[in-house]
């Protein structure tokens, strides 16, 4: 799926009206049925990151942390078996996974008196069953489940996402008989810089030669293109000559070209008869 | 000097006997004033700055042409000033010293006498600031030569210069007896036209029909009624000196003429006089002598290559001064087999320097530690050559300001030795790979070329590759003597290294310079040896060209310089001018030695003696030789060319004629083709990314396998064919169809079978 740039920045606009909830997401995907749901979510998360970058700053206060932190006291006082964290959360404009971490946290620092471990928190987080207050696991379970963006389970979702299509690609090149190292024969092998796929014997793509792969199971918009380039993609080029991109879920096709070398979008035959839809390559030459 | 230079304008002095002066061994003439003793590597230089000054005002195409000589025919005991001068000349000579910077050049003893009225006419003449100034002033910014000038006569300076009525007349007018009479400030304008009033009984002194010359732009008229005039011994004497090789740089002298002959009148105010006066007079006195050199110079011309010559036999003006000067240029355009060297701008695509397992992965080095930092260091690499490619050409970009930080901060933490020699490796191997290219040799096409190739042929390429040449090569005439460089990503190199990288490299540095890398001395004294400096010298010039302000200073290259300067003073073209090539090899010795002696200020002593003689024995193709100096060439085009164009002075610019080249495929389908190339590009990758020891090995393998299966499929072939042959014979034409078809298959499918061996021998 490629969009222009112009088509991207107005679903972009049109998000910022949504929430990170599975409601809005369904209203997404009705205002825009031509587009895939997983391209739609993908661009979702991106702007919704860049939002949240945007507005964390204004929650992390500790006046306002502890406000949010009364309000859920009082709150679940009154309801305790109401959704109370998750409404706070939409009702501030929070992630309600970010939510549920800075009112666990807060918690737990009346518990034990200290500063808490993280890795105490993450757990907690991943497993609300260990928290012992069973009114607040609930509603961190709840901001969990709810929330599309953040959270121990997107991460979850996103990893096993990205696995999968690691292995769809390791299988479409089994099937097509080349012969590559995958990412983690590199790391044995010592290699400083390890792309998912590093072909042995370079081939073609629409006439790019290739060398090396890279699996991304998002959307590529300019600023995750960026950053990106500068960590990994321009690492790769520069041991192992041009490669190619995969973002399964589309990009932008505008995105930068860096003349000869950096990318080319511009693809004008199809890829092949059984191979990933072209709409996904994106050929770093 | 000056005077020696005036006497023998006004007559005074037999411009034979300075000729012969010339000519001698002796280093002194004396003449009619006897506290002139002049030294003969004075003179040169000052005819020559005295020729730039007279036509500066002229001069609107291209830059200046520094007259200066280096340091070669300097004197040992010289006179004090006059070296000051030629090198503050040369500083700023030609359009940018215009007016001010003049300094008088004639005794204004002798001025006084004989050149009355040009006092009173300079003001008006030049429409300049000269006159106005103070003498004494002007006494002091001459330098040395002003003091020089002040010892022969210390009374007002007068100019003696081609715009002025005097020194050169106006077409037609009486020379040297007007002076007294003519003591107006008013300058008449010189009719164009034949009939002029006072003109003088003509008798022309030149054989050449210039009366037949029809008077278009610029009134190309004989010069009448003068006899030998001083016009005519300027040329005679720059003519001598230019053929005896005593000019430092012949090809800064032919485009000096060259601009002299395309020289334009600046003065296009409402002021009609003055646009007459240098208009007709000046330019005209220009044209003149550029044309008469060149005739002189035929020889030289003639080796010039085609579109130069075409463009000089073109041009209206020598059409008009000279017919048959144009008709031998015409003659020698299809004779010339002079190429100018295409010197294009290079790929921009990076081929990075592949990273090996064997020697890059973490096994090679001691610690973390130690690998992490090295792998920072190849992308900070990458990433200033990458911004280099896109911002170098940028006006106002800098090296040092927009990486300088970068590469420091990047060396400054490579901490052990190992690191070094990591980043060595690396920073080497890429150098090479993107420096030694193919694009250096003239033979092989680079990969944007090979690319080019596959879409559009060997034909269609070359026109594409001058096309290419006519849009990107820079329009603006830079003058004869570019100055030497680092061609395409040497320059990155280069600067990189420059960038006072840390302590330790420094020092490697240091110590490196105290090995000779190249023995040039010994290469130098072989080829000398050997009578090969025709093959030699033009690479070392390029080399030494290329040295620092330190280089010049060690030993060896400092024996080096001076052998090649001795070489320089030694070789003269005109030495065996009946011998074709070899005046062309000691041309291209001359041209490329004059060339580095103009462009580098190395203070060279002489080095040990060569015999004179053992120059050079090779002979060469003209063609070779020209490549080597075309710059020049490519330079004598621009400014014929932005003269055609008319447009020379205002835009800088040339209008460029181009014929499209259509994309049409020769021969094989555009989609055959470009899968040809798909095909060699992969290979090229995949090798790109092994070692080197795999491709020896597949190429030999194959080189073998290759050979064998020939010799099989001969064999059954033979045999099958010897047999069809027979069969042929029995069962006549119609069976044999059949047959060929079968024998055609059978051989398919051997060969078919030795390929797939040949696969599976590999993979």
């Amino acid at each position: 799926m490629r969009l222009s740039r112009a088509e991207y920045k107005e679903i972009a606009r049109w998000t910022e009206q949504l929430r990170p909830t599975r409601q809005c997401m369904k209203i997404l995907k009705d205002r825009y049925p031509h587009h895939s749901q997983s391209t739609l979510l993908s661009i979702f998360s991106l702007e919704y990151q860049k939002r949240t970058k945007r507005t964390m700053s204004r929650h992390h206060v500790p006046d306002v942390m502890e406000r949010y932190y009364q309000r859920y006291l009082s709150e679940t006082k009154v309801r305790p078996t109401a959704p109370v964290l998750l409404e706070l959360a939409n009702e501030v404009d929070l992630s309600p996974a970010l939510m549920a971490r800075i009112i666990l946290d807060r918690f737990l620092k009346d518990m034990d008196g200290g500063m808490p471990s993280k890795t105490v928190l993450n757990s907690m987080l991943k497993e609300p069953s260990l928290i012992q207050d069973h009114i607040l696991a609930n509603n961190i379970y709840q901001c969990t489940i709810n929330d599309c963006c953040y959270g121990p389970l997107v991460d979850c979702i996103k990893h096993a996402v990205g696995q999968e299509h690691e292995v769809l690609l390791r299988d479409k090149l089994m099937e097509r008989n080349l012969s590559f190292l995958d990412e983690n024969q590199l790391r044995t092998m010592g290699y400083d810089k390890t792309p998912d796929i590093i072909l042995e014997v370079p081939v073609a793509v629409e006439g790019h030669i290739i060398h090396w792969i890279e699996s991304k199971a998002s959307f590529g918009d300019d600023h995750s293109h960026r950053t990106y380039l500068n960590e990994q993609f321009w690492s790769y080029w520069n041991r192992f000559g041009p490669g190619l991109v995969i973002y399964w879920y589309g990009f932008i096709e505008e995105l930068d070209c860096q003349r000869d070398r950096g990318l080319d979008p511009s693809m004008r035959r199809p890829l092949g008869h059984h191979g990933v839809d072209r709409q996904q390559w994106l050929p770093l030459s | 000097m000056a005077a020696l230079l005036e006497s023998v304008l006004l007559r005074k002095v037999d411009v034979d006997k300075v000729v012969d002066w010339l000519k001698s061994e002796g280093e002194k003439l004396s003449f009619s004033e006897p506290q002139l003793a002049i030294q003969k590597q004075e003179f040169v230089p000052f005819l020559l700055n005295f020729l730039r000054e007279q036509s500066s005002d002229a001069l609107t195409n291209g830059p200046a042409t520094p007259a200066k000589t280096p340091s070669c025919p300097r004197p040992p005991a010289q006179t004090p000033g006059f070296s000051d001068k030629t090198s503050c000349r040369s500083a700023g000579s030609g359009l940018g010293s215009r007016g001010g910077s003049r300094v008088q050049l004639f005794s204004p003893k002798s001025a006084g006498s004989t050149l009355v009225s040009g006092q009173t006419r300079h003001g008006g003449g030049r429409g300049g600031p000269q006159s106005d100034e103070p003498g004494g002033r002007r006494s002091a910014r001459g330098g040395g030569h002003g003091r020089m000038s002040e010892q022969v006569s210390p009374s007002t300076p007068a100019h003696l210069n081609f715009n002025n009525l005097e020194d050169f007349p106006p077409v037609g007018s009486c020379p040297v007896s007007s002076g007294t009479s003519k003591p107006s400030r008013r300058i008449n304008p010189t009719p164009v036209s034949a009939d002029r009033p006072h003109s003088k009984p003509k008798t022309c002194f030149t054989s050449t029909p210039l009366q037949k010359a029809s008077s278009p732009p610029l009134g190309a008229e004989p010069l009448e009624g003068l006899g030998l005039t001083a016009k005519f011994l300027n040329v005679f004497i720059f003519c001598y000196v230019f053929t005896e090789n005593l000019v430092p740089n012949v090809y800064l002298e032919l485009f000096f003429v060259m601009q002299l002959l395309t020289s334009r009148s600046l003065h296009t105010h409402n002021d009609e006089e003055q646009l007459s006066l240098c208009s007709v007079n000046s330019v005209h006195n220009c044209v003149y002598f550029a044309v008469k050199v060149l005739e002189n110079q035929f020889q030289l011309v003639a080796h010039l290559d085609k579109c130069t010559l075409r463009l000089l036999a073109e041009n209206e003006r020598v059409a008009s001064f000279s017919p048959d000067l144009k008709d031998r240029l015409s003659q020698a355009q299809n004779r010339s087999t002079a190429k100018v060297r295409h010197v294009l701008s290079t790929s921009t695509f990076i081929h990075s320097v592949p990273f090996q397992p064997a020697t890059d992965n973490r096994s090679n080095f001691g610690s973390d530690k130690a690998f992490h930092p090295l792998k920072k260091k190849r992308d900070i690499f990458y990433e200033a050559l990458r911004e280099w490619e896109d911002l170098h050409k940028e006006p106002g970009w800098n090296f040092d300001a927009a990486l300088g930080t970068k590469i420091r901060g990047m060396m400054s933490q490579l901490t052990s030795a190992g690191n070094h020699s990591h980043f060595a490796r690396l920073f080497l191997k890429q150098l090479v790979q993107m420096c030694k290219g193919p694009r250096t040799s003239t033979l092989s096409v680079d990969t944007t070329d090979a690319d080019l190739l596959g879409m559009l042929g060997a034909d269609s390429l070359g026109r594409l590759k001058r096309l290419e040449e006519r849009l990107i090569q820079p329009h603006r005439v830079v003058g004869p003597c570019p100055p030497p460089s680092f061609p395409g990503h040497q320059e990155f190199f280069r600067d990189f290294i420059q960038t006072k990288p840390s302590r330790e490299i420094q020092e490697a540095s240091v110590a490196l310079r105290s090995k000779v890398v190249l023995d040039v001395c010994a290469v130098l004294s072989n080829s000398v040896r050997r009578r090969r400096t025709i093959l030699t010298v033009p690479w070392l010039v390029e080399f030494l060209s290329m040295l620092d302000f330190i280089g010049p200073l060690l030993l060896c290259y400092r024996v080096a310089l001076g052998t090649l300067l001795l070489l320089y003073r030694s070789d003269s073209p005109q030495l065996n001018r009946h011998e074709e090539m070899c005046y062309l090899n000691k041309l291209l010795l001359v041209s490329v030695l004059g060339w580095l002696f103009q462009v580098k200020e190395f203070g060279v002593e002489f080095g040990p003696e060569v015999s004179r003689g053992s120059v050079t024995s090779q002979r060469y193709r003209s063609g070779l030789m020209f490549c080597l100096v075309s710059a020049c060439s490519g330079e004598f085009r621009k400014l014929l060319a932005a003269f055609v164009s008319g447009s020379a002075a205002k835009s800088g610019g040339i209008i460029r004629k181009i014929t499209p080249t259509s994309a049409e495929l020769k021969g094989t389908p555009t989609a055959n083709r470009s899968q040809q190339k798909l095909q060699v590009d992969l290979e090229q990758a995949f090798f790109h990314n092994q070692p080197p020891s795999l491709r020896r090995t597949v190429e030999f393998v194959a080189e073998r396998v290759g050979s064998n299966a020939v010799k099989h499929i001969n064999e059954i072939a033979r045999s099958m064919l010897y047999s069809h042959g027979w069969m042929n014979i029995y069962c006549g034409s119609n069976g044999s169809v059949k047959i060929e078809c079968e024998l055609l298959q059978i051989v398919a499918f051997r060969v078919s079978v030795f390929t797939s061996t040949f696969i599976i021998f590999f993979f």
